[in-house]
């Protein structure tokens, strides 16, 4: 099995009103058991907004640390999912299922296979 | 096998010639439907005579460069890509007259090949015809 990372792609800004997050999160959490069932889920993870994320450069031998995220743009990753497919077919059937719930764009990018720990 | 209902040809002129192609037309007209009506029971069991041992497991489509076209047209490549790693792959056209025909140099076009089959290799773009439910319109 092949290892996916699933990122999706939201606007920045506010979070929508509950009324529209609130199904489009237990959408989600059902998309996250359906991996759950089919042994294809690994790990999940929200990042908080990009406004809270911390920069560290090196700089002449120093380490610099600067606030705000990398790169500024109008998108951030939301959250990403990482999941086990046989080929990439199968993992965009389950990207597939997670724009529809969030209809956001998901990026899908096969990872390199780790050498067994 | 069922009698044949055909009349015999008469040596010379019969009693009653009209009579007689009324009989024979009959006759023709019994062993046609005679035979239709066997015919799915026949061809069945030619079918059973000649299939020799076990009949071959097959998928839809035997030909291994319709699998290939697929993989190389996936909709996960870019539109470009896909026909330039056809016509290179299936199609047997070179890097340079492909890059001709896409009015790019030969450099940019072996780059994009690369790229497209780095990506089939890596992102592990099945080699295989895609099912029903598969595909860019679910």
């Amino acid at each position: 099995m092949k290892q996916y990372l699933l990122s999706m792609y939201q606007p920045d800004g506010g979070t929508p009103p509950p009324e529209v997050l609130g199904p489009i999160m237990a959408g989600v959490t059902a998309w996250r058991q359906a991996l759950r069932d089919a042994g294809a889920w690994v790990f999940t993870a929200r990042p908080h907004p990009p406004s809270t994320a911390t920069v560290l450069t090196l700089r002449g031998g120093d380490v610099v640390c600067t606030d705000g995220p990398y790169t500024e743009g109008k998108e951030h990753i939301g959250g990403f999912t990482i999941i086990k497919a046989a080929d990439l077919d199968a993992a965009l059937e389950w990207g597939r299922r997670l724009t529809r719930i969030t209809t956001l764009p998901t990026e899908v990018r096969p990872l390199h296979d780790e050498p067994a720990a | 096998m069922p009698t044949p209902a055909r009349s015999r040809v008469p040596a010379g002129l019969p009693p009653s010639p009209a009579g007689w192609i009324i009989t024979a037309g009959r006759n023709r007209a019994i062993d046609r439907l005679r035979r239709e009506v066997s015919r799915a029971d026949r061809h069945a069991q030619a079918a059973l005579l000649h299939a020799g041992g076990q009949p071959e497991e097959e998928g839809p489509v035997r030909d291994e460069r319709l699998r290939l076209i697929f993989t190389c047209c996936h909709p996960a490549l870019a539109a470009d890509a896909q026909v330039a790693l056809t016509l290179r792959l299936l199609g047997g056209l070179s890097t340079a007259q492909i890059a001709r025909a896409f009015l790019v140099t030969e450099a940019t076009m072996a780059q994009r090949l690369v790229r497209a089959k780095g990506k089939i290799r890596d992102a592990r773009i099945p080699y295989q015809i895609p099912g029903r439910s598969a595909g860019s319109a679910g």
